[in-house]
């Protein structure tokens, strides 16, 4: 091809050459302005001729053209050079300027991308420097406070941890997660990727933006564009941080000798027997833990292919000792140009990663554990902890022995052919390949009745996950005077497969390498397998069309098939429509200098969730449910196995729909910049685990397709970016309310409960929003014996106790008196930041907030049993007058049903990330053959106000209808970490 | 150029039909058979399924919410024979089933409640599938399908008797199908008294030894005679009962009954069957919630003999041996028994009781030897021997080796001395009383002399109380009391006076269950 190619441009030249004879020869190099560095492959014309050139390997053409001409210099992703050409200058080389605008102003959309200006959907975009910048496992942590409508939560502070990432609400009872996809792939879980090759993240939010993902698109879609290379010099890049984690707000307990006086209390006399220490059972399992990455990187280009190759490692230590995670990741981007109309490209990383866990719950068992006891005897034995909770230490020694690992590949290699000048065909094949392995050890020890292991016992377990996906769409592109037409279509298919298979033996030695099966006693060899999956099959279809540059139309559909649906609702069909109006484009706003930009959006469009199970539809058999018969040494087992599950052919994925009504304004230049929306998403035949009744004699839940949910709101985000002199700074603030109501729960209004302590906690009903806190309202507590009597009371009630309001008023204190206590989630949420760099320096602050919400705290809630205590219980009642919200102490009973008292407000303002950096100045590096050297330091989640009372107001989340509950988690910690960027 | 286009033209055409070909086999690619499970209307196809299916219903008697926790303190901690037990701190709710402080929101009473209706729903599938099931071999079909209805008839027993009317549920449901108002006592006996009627008709007398453990027509017809007895309907009960007695005998020593070698004894109708494989799988944790605390690491120590059972056994009954560990303590919970008795007598304080030798070791028959130092310091006094689980744990006490004896014919013959004297035959009356005392006494005359009263309430009381002696801890005692007609006398007399008569006889259906029904089911008075 490109020796076709300078045969015509030979060609040209000799055809000119013969005609004129004023011409001159003229030759120079083209290099880049960032860096000097040569640029091959620039396109050099004559203007207002049909001569042109094309710069060399090395940057070097030469081309003839008559003095008075100009010269242009074209070249993709740069800014156009025009040069005259002058009597007697005979080299002419020109130093080109990266198109920034250009850069900036494209958006990844679903299947293909999109000048920001043109999209008629809501889409909010971050770029490279805010994603790499936190020291965190998870890409997706960096939304966190930065995008409009995306509420992030950390899960737990378990090293290599995800985050929960709500957009726009929640908008089912189910999985609520967004859909990912990575470079063209599809995916749920994007674990793998290290923040530091992700050159942007796209969320999109309205159906306009997500329809064409139908049925998979209605939790919101996050696209994620990993690191191209570019054309330009090579380029060298190492990044770095480490750090430091800690716990900073540790539960405030009571300490032994408070403990012992409330137990007393407590107990009425008859004590239990304490021990004689003061333990902090926090201090014997948190640590200040170690965190860490390494990233080096090499990206380029040349005339016919572009690379972006890069090896990431991170490594977590936990701030609950034992607990570790690391990750490897190599990942290669490569493009491939054959001639002008073919490319072929490749996006692939591999990834390692070790962990290691520790037993959920020994967060939980600090919490509860007596203080009075010492971690160990003085004998050096793990002391057994006098009132029923494992000791926190032991756990920690010897149920800590959980190595996994797995090893996975995301990629995709896809061609790209332009035909007939304005098609695009593009086939593009993926697949994401993971297998992990997970061990988990437990030796014999005996430390007390309730915490021990008789024989040492080893678990192996393997888990295969495979995806393809085979993706086709036509592009066709189109532009006429006044207008563009852009119309795609496509069809994909998808198929996952998941395989487990494990085993079990007892009587392994206590050695790590030995923890494998063989060694264990054959007699105690248990094993499991197992498998899932699905398949789906797509047609997609898209048209964009603006018209004069000022009126945009989007219109999509999908459908999609799926093997999960019931045989009923085999396929699924999700439109959208779409139009922008680009108003400063018109006559009467030409005048308005101020006005750089203002564009008003509306947008309508279906969507679907299909997370619900493998094989929902079928009623299945449930193995190993296996009867003892025989008698003497006839006895065995007997294979058995029934349905547990009821079946539900009429399954299918659920619908939203959602309306959006937005604009985009900018003003001086876009110095300042706006952009509001509107939001109105309605679910309906919301997925559903229902919790069925009893009689059914099933498995407790099912999923169905009932109900309805409405997330409203608005949400905005304003940009100021200016400069004083030699301060450049910037200052970013947005928000979203949201407002969240359960239109309908089907027509018998089956309300969902989840969580629980002493009692469900949540309640999902017709008229509030998703997993409300349901329980008793507290009215103060009974101050004398009067006041029981005087008042409706529930049985046993004496002063002291709480005293239960008569919501309905009928005169009794019943479970009919239970009302709404709170929600989970929060009317607004938001994040604002500042930055600011001078000369070499730069800093930066970024705030993260919520409102509105609240938190159960259901680890105070945890009687009866003799639990350590939280501090709030030395307000107690102990008497008339002392105390009107802390009831007297009492070992379990009325004062523990839920109820408000358990209720804490969730608001905060969190300081997410504070950073200083210095950058050398390029006068002093330059002469080391670097391009960019810089220090900073850093520190994560340091600061939050907050009334809550436990670790942190971030609450494991996961379930939407048993949300924001406290039962004692993974705390999140802080971070303070060093790092170093260096580029040459 | 052109050339290059035209290559690639052909090459997307080339996809594009292979595309199409994906398109015309969606069917197939979108309706894949699940992997690794089978396919519930399948699986009752074949004769292996409907046996395995059946198995599964076997397998859940096993489960922590059918005869562990919910089971010894349901029908055992409420009773007067024993306590909670365990450590003060433990187990709060279990200590509001041994006052009667619960409420509605106990998770041991939902357990009960949960578990029986899972164990239904299994039943219900052969009962209702294996009949129009074409593949199975027929005789096998009718014998599997008389096993669900005799293990059916007894989840609605022990639903019945723990809650009064209960939902009726008979095939299996949709969800919202099976969210039906409670049926009245009557109908859930009748449908009892029917299912076991066809059990009875359908089920062999005996199994091949690798069978051994599935219900039986003795198990059935031994069951029939106590839901009528539990009726008030003696003439039936002595009917059923009757029936039994040629086909079983009691093992003339009591020890034995209860260790691993009696199980499944010449004198048992029906038991849950467990086992301590290596590969676990086959335990259960019946023994484990009721074992030693302490060094010796048997358990928890839930399910404690109570003083009050204590006094209950006559002069040198050598079934308290069989049935009680313990050796000389401490304090417990409400009678103090001062160390100086160690190794000798403590008085009673009734006139016609024995004094009790309290020894300071106790060895059990698997050699394992009590003393007050294996004990816990803060685990009960007083265990259950009867569902001790002899010699060491296999991977762990989770995976506990003993049957759990549900029917016995000693219980059997009891019903029958009770109806023969409602039904006025007191010389049958006391002639199965003997049996049983009889065997109790083996061979030495010198103790429990044979009852010869023919005055009917005396000797009710004296059948009520070999009742209680010979059955003691095999949570039988709350139900006999509250069937008896005197739950609040008897349980008052021990002290527990929070039991409120016209309420606790029931145990409240779960406040989660109420709530899940919107208003279906009606909660049981009181609560």
């Amino acid at each position: 091809m490109q020796n076709n190619l300078r045969f015509i441009i030979l060609l040209f030249f000799l055809v000119i050459t013969g005609i004129s004879a004023q011409e001159i020869e003229i030759t120079g190099v083209v290099t880049d302005a960032t860096d000097d560095s040569t640029l091959p492959g620039v396109n050099i014309i004559v203007v207002g001729t049909q001569t042109g050139a094309m710069a060399d390997f090395d940057g070097n053409y030469s081309i003839s053209a008559e003095v008075g001409q100009k010269l242009e210099f074209s070249f993709i992703g740069m800014l156009t050079e025009t040069v005259d050409v002058v009597s007697g200058q005979t080299t002419i080389n020109v130093s080109m300027k990266p198109d920034v605008a250009q850069l900036e102003d494209v958006v990844v959309v679903g299947y293909g991308v999109q000048k920001k200006s043109d999209l008629t959907g809501s889409v909010s975009s971050i770029k490279a420097d805010e994603i790499s910048k936190l020291p965190v496992a998870a890409a997706t942590e960096a939304l966190a406070g930065k995008v409009s409508g995306v509420q992030i939560t950390q899960q737990s502070g378990a090293p290599g941890s995800t985050a929960t990432v709500r957009i726009r609400g929640v908008g089912t009872t189910g999985d609520s997660n967004p859909l990912y996809v990575v470079d063209g792939m599809l995916l749920d879980d994007i674990s793998f990727i290290s923040p530091n090759d992700i050159e942007s993240m796209e969320v999109l939010k309205d159906a306009s933006a997500t329809a064409i993902y139908g049925s998979r698109a209605a939790n919101g879609v996050v696209m994620i564009s990993t690191k191209q290379g570019k054309k330009g010099k090579t380029r060298y890049n190492f990044n770095t941080y480490y750090g430091f984690q800690k716990v900073v707000h540790p539960v405030e307990l009571t300490n032994a000798s408070q403990y012992k006086m409330l137990v007393d209390e407590m107990s009425g006399g008859n004590s239990p027997t304490y021990g004689n220490a003061d333990t902090n059972w926090q201090d014997e399992i948190f640590r200040t833990a170690p965190i860490q990455n390494y990233n080096v990187s090499v990206n380029g280009a040349t005339e016919i292919t572009t690379f972006n190759i890069s090896l990431d490692y991170f490594s977590q230590d936990g701030v609950v000792k034992n607990s570790k995670y690391d990750r490897i990741t190599f990942r290669f981007n490569n493009t491939y140009k054959f001639g002008e109309n073919v490319k072929l490209g490749n996006n692939i990383s591999l990834i390692n990663w070790n962990s290691n866990g520790v037993a959920g719950r020994v967060v939980t068992d600090a919490l509860n554990a007596d203080p009075t006891v010492p971690p160990k005897d003085e004998n050096g034995k793990f002391s057994e902890v006098n009132n029923g909770v494992a000791n926190p230490a032991a756990v920690l020694h010897y149920e800590s022995n959980n190595p996994s690992s797995g090893y996975r590949t995301v990629g995709n290699v896809y061609i790209d052919v332009k035909f007939l000048q304005d098609f695009v065909f593009k086939t593009s094949f993926g697949i994401d390949y993971s297998q992990n392995r997970s061990k988990s050890y437990t030796p014999e020890f005996h430390v007390s009745p309730t915490q021990q292991n008789l024989e040492s016992r080893l678990n192996v377990a393997q888990d295969r996950f495979f995806t393809w996906l085979w993706e086709n769409t036509v592009t066709y592109t189109k532009s006429w005077e006044e207008s563009t037409l852009t119309a795609l279509g496509g069809i994909t298919a998808q198929r996952f497969q998941t395989e487990s298979l494990g085993g079990s033996r007892t009587s392994v030695p206590d050695s790590e390498n030995l923890w494998y099966l063989d060694i264990g006693s054959q007699a105690s060899a248990t094993n499991y397998n197992n498998a899932g999956a699905w398949s789906m099959l797509s047609y997609l279809g898209r048209v964009n069309y603006s018209l004069m540059d000022k009126y945009l139309l989007t219109a999509s559909i999908r459908a999609d098939g799926s093997s999960r649906f019931g045989s009923e609702n085999r396929f699924g069909y999700f439109p959208s429509f779409a139009l922008g109006w680009k108003m400063h484009q018109e006559d009467f706003l030409q005048d308005v200098n101020w006005l750089s930009q203002f564009k008003v959006r509306a947008s309508w469009g279906q969507i679907g969730n299909d997370k619900i199970g493998y094989y929902p539809a079928y009623s299945l058999i449930q193995n190993n449910l296996n009867a003892v018969f025989g008698t003497g040494d006839r006895v065995k087992l007997h294979d058995g196995g029934t349905a547990t599950k009821p079946e539900n052919p009429n399954i299918k994925w659920e619908r939203t729909e959602q309306i959006d009504l937005g604009f985009n304004a900018g003003v001086l230049e876009d110095k300042l910049t706006f952009e509001f929306d509107y939001f109105r998403k309605t679910t309906n035949d919301m997925l559903v685990d229902v919790p069925i009744v009893a009689s059914a004699g099933y498995q407790q839940f099912q999923t169905k397709n009932i109900g309805s949910v409405l997330n409203s709101g608005i949400e905005f985000s304003a940009t100021w970016k200016s400069s004083i002199n030699e301060f450049n700074y910037g200052i970013g603030f947005n928000g979203t309310s949201i407002k969240n109501e359960v239109l309908s729960l089907g027509g018998e209004g089956t309300d969902i409960f989840g969580g629980n302590a002493n009692g469900s906690i949540s309640k999902t009903a017709e008229g509030h929003p998703i997993g409300s806190f349901y329980g008793y309202v507290s009215d103060g507590v009974f101050q004398n014996q009067a006041e029981v009597d005087g008042t409706p009371h529930l049985g046993g009630a004496a002063p002291g106790d709480i005293k239960f309001k008569d919501v309905n008023g009928d005169g009794v204190i019943n479970g009919d008196d239970r009302d709404y206590i709170g929600s989970p989630i929060p009317d607004f949420i938001g994040g604002f930041y500042f930055n600011l760099d001078y000369k070499g320096f730069d800093f930066n602050l970024d705030w993260q907030f919520q409102l509105g919400s609240e938190i159960y705290n259901a680890k105070k809630a945890i009687r009866p049993g003799n639990y350590n205590f939280e501090v709030s219980y030395l307000d107690r009642w102990t008497g008339e007058g002392t105390s009107n919200t802390e009831p007297k102490l009492s070992n379990g009973g009325n004062n523990y049903l839920v109820s408000d008292r358990f209720v804490e407000s969730a608001d905060y303002l969190r300081l997410r990330n504070v950073q200083l950096g210095y950058s050398l100045s390029d006068d002093v590096i330059s002469n080391w053959g670097i391009s960019k050297l810089r220090f900073y330091i850093s520190a994560t989640n340091i600061w939050t106000i907050t009334s809550f009372t436990g670790f942190t107001p971030e609450i494991n989340s996961a379930t939407p209808i048993a949300a924001n509950i406290d039962y004692g988690g993974y705390p999140v910690p802080a971070t303070f970490n060093l790092g170093l960027n260096l580029t040459f | 150029m052109k050339k290059f286009n035209i290559k690639y033209i052909k090459g997307a055409l080339v996809l594009s039909l292979a595309l199409i070909v994906m398109v015309g086999c969606s069917k197939e690619f979108l309706e894949k058979a699940p992997l690794g499970q089978a396919v519930t209307e399948n699986y009752f196809e074949t004769d292996l399924g409907a046996t395995n299916a059946t198995n599964a219903i076997y397998s859940k008697m096993r489960d922590w919410d059918m005869h562990v926790m919910s089971y010894v303190s349901l029908a055992g901690i409420a009773s007067d024979d024993s306590d909670k037990g365990s450590a003060d701190w433990d187990g709060q709710q279990q200590g509001e089933i041994d006052n009667f402080t619960f409420n509605s929101t106990n998770g041991i009473i939902r357990d009960w409640w949960l578990g029986y209706y899972q164990a239904i729903n299994r039943a219900n599938q052969v009962i209702t599938r294996v009949p129009t099931s074409s593949g199975i071999t027929p005789e096998l079909g009718v014998r599997l399908v008389g096993e669900a209805q005799f293990l059916r008839a007894y989840f609605y027993f022990n639903l019945v008797r723990a809650f009064g009317g209960v939902p009726l549920v008979l095939i299996n449901q949709m969800p919202e199908e099976a969210n039906i108002p409670r049926n009245t006592v009557t109908e859930i006996y009748n449908q009892i008294v029917l299912d076991l009627e066809a059990a009875i008709n359908a089920l062999p007398d005996s199994y091949s030894p690798d069978e051994v453990g599935r219900a039986t027509k003795g198990a059935a017809t031994g069951l029939l005679a106590k839901v009528y007895l539990f009726r008030g309907d003696f003439v039936n009960a002595e009917k059923y009962a009757r029936m039994v007695e040629g086909s079983y005998t009691l093992d003339q020593d009591f020890s034995n009954v209860f260790k691993i070698s009696g199980e499944n004894g010449t004198g048992s109708l029906f038991e849950v069957q467990a086992e301590a494989f290596a590969t676990s799988g086959g335990g259960i944790q019946y023994s484990e919630v009721q074992g030693i605390r302490g060094p010796l690491n048997k358990g928890w120590g839930f399910n404690s003999p109570s003083i009050n059972l204590m006094f209950e056994y006559e002069k040198g009954d050598p079934r308290i041996l069989s049935t009680i560990i313990t050796v000389s303590q401490k304090t417990s919970g409400d009678v103090s028994i001062p160390d100086t008795i160690i190794g000798t007598r403590f008085g009673s304080t009734e006139a016609n009781k024995d004094t009790i030798i309290v020894p300071v070791k106790m060895i059990l028959y698997d050699g394992t030897e009590v003393t007050a130092g294996v004990i816990e310091a803060q685990g009960p006094p007083r265990y259950n021997y009867k569902s001790y689980a002899a010699g060491p744990a296999v991977i762990g006490n989770n995976n506990g080796p003993n049957n759990v004896r549900v029917l016995r014919f000693a219980d059997v013959m009891l019903i029958l001395a009770e109806s023969a004297n409602e039904n006025g035959n007191s010389a049958d009356a006391l002639k199965y009383l003997e049996m049983v005392r009889s065997r109790a006494r083996g061979g030495n005359n010198t103790i429990l002399p044979e009852v010869t009263t023919t005055d009917k309430t005396e000797l009710r009381n004296a059948i009520w109380h070999e009742r209680r002696v010979e059955l003691a801890m095999e949570q039988h005692r709350f139900f006999d009391i509250v069937r008896q007609g005197r739950a609040e006398a008897v349980l008052h007399a021990v002290g527990k006076t929070n039991f409120t008569a016209g309420k606790n006889e029931l145990y409240p259906i779960p406040q989660i269950d109420v709530d899940l029904s919107n208003g279906v089911l009606i909660q049981n008075p009181g609560y």
